[in-house]
């Protein structure tokens, strides 16, 4: 990213220049000669600007896409880390076996400990009773 | 088709039409001081060219606006590569915790295999003590503290002892002609005095029928019962002093 720029940086200032050739066009007749470099000058000097903007413009961020597109795409974004935060938490608080109580558990959203059915039909080891 | 175009490519065929509106502009003027050409066609060139600047300048605030969005957007993604180490790490603990289950698993399918098969052939207490204190008086690794010169009892297995065990009867299977499988501790105490006679007597046979060995045998028939005699006695003596032998084992 070190070839990034903001718009800022960008110089799109194209009507000066123009207005200059066109007086530089008015003045002709006074010194044609003079007047023609002059105005050659003037033409290769907002050819470059165009092209320099050109290039700065593919160095711009963002706008690979246009912006229902980006808005779009943040949203998404959005929506994927908001679920891997979920998923996060879900996880790291799933199983707390500090709460014997069933209806403290389902009150704090923690699952059921496995019953000695769920066990055998899992594992084929009978449970014990407590 | 505008509706999918990105603000890049917008902006970049803004500046073509730029150039080629201001081309077509100063070709006209300078064209237009030798042939009079239509001032209203250069009127509306440059009111074109204005307009075109202008949507260029106004292109680039909302590539401005793009740019602040592309660096939430960068820090969401940065937030998100965040949460999916996270999600590794923790699914690399699942996996360890999974592989230490699974073993605790395997042990306790194990300890209740051994609880059920103990629960099917219960030994009585009474009956354990009495092998322990058989194994302590032939077995163990000191002299019983009655020893003395004479006793036939010895810390290491007698030749009757040897000929007692497995290895022992193996020689005697294709005579008995079956194996004897003692089924349990109970089991093993109970049939021990009978393996005692049964295996002199047998082998009482199996020699004299070698001949040149009778002697020895009929030495070892008296033994045994010198010794069948001695365990009992035994019992009653470790019995009362339950020290030495039990405690070290304990240990």
């Amino acid at each position: 990213m070190e070839n990034t720029i903001t718009v800022n940086d960008v110089d799109t200032d194209f009507l000066p220049l123009i207005h200059d050739i066109i007086k530089s066009g008015e003045r002709e007749n006074h010194e044609p000669q003079k007047s023609a470099q002059e105005i050659s000058q003037k033409i290769q000097d907002l050819q470059k600007k165009i092209d320099q903007a050109r290039s700065d413009i593919h160095k711009l961020p963002g706008i690979q896409y246009n912006s229902e597109q980006q808005l779009k795409a943040m949203k998404d974004l959005r929506q994927s880390l908001q679920m891997k935060r979920q998923l996060l938490l879900k996880y790291r608080h799933m199983y707390s076996f500090d709460i014997f109580d069933h209806k403290e558990r389902k009150a704090k959203g923690v699952p059921l400990p496995i019953t000695n059915k769920e066990l055998k039909s899992r594992t084929g080891v009978k449970g014990f009773k407590p | 088709m505008s509706a999918n175009t990105s603000t890049r490519d917008k902006l970049l065929g803004l500046l073509d039409d730029f150039e080629l509106l201001s081309r077509e502009l100063i070709e006209n003027l300078s064209a237009g001081r030798q042939q009079k050409i239509n001032v209203q066609h250069q009127l509306l060139l440059t009111e074109q060219l204005v307009a075109t600047d202008n949507e260029i300048k106004a292109t680039l605030k909302v590539a401005e606006h793009q740019a602040e969005v592309e660096k939430k957007v960068n820090d969401i993604k940065e937030e998100i590569e965040t949460q999916d180490q996270h999600i590794t790490q923790m699914q690399k603990h699942f996996k360890e915790a999974e592989n230490i289950l699974a073993t605790a698993l395997f042990q306790a399918k194990q300890k209740l295999q051994s609880i059920n098969k103990a629960s099917k052939h219960p030994v009585s207490s009474e009956d354990l003590i009495k092998y322990a204190h058989r194994i302590s008086a032939s077995n163990a690794v000191c002299a019983p503290l009655t020893w003395q010169p004479g006793d036939a009892r010895r810390p290491y297995p007698t030749d009757i002892e040897m000929r007692m065990g497995y290895l022992g009867r193996l020689s005697d299977l294709p005579l008995n002609g079956h194996i004897m499988q003692p089924q349990g501790l109970a089991d093993m105490v109970r049939s021990n005095n009978q393996i005692d006679r049964q295996a002199s007597q047998q082998n009482q046979f199996a020699w004299h029928s070698t001949g040149d060995m009778h002697l020895g045998v009929g030495s070892g028939v008296i033994d045994t019962r010198n010794h069948s005699k001695d365990v009992s006695e035994d019992v009653e003596v470790m019995s009362t002093d339950s020290s030495s032998s039990s405690s070290s084992d304990s240990q």
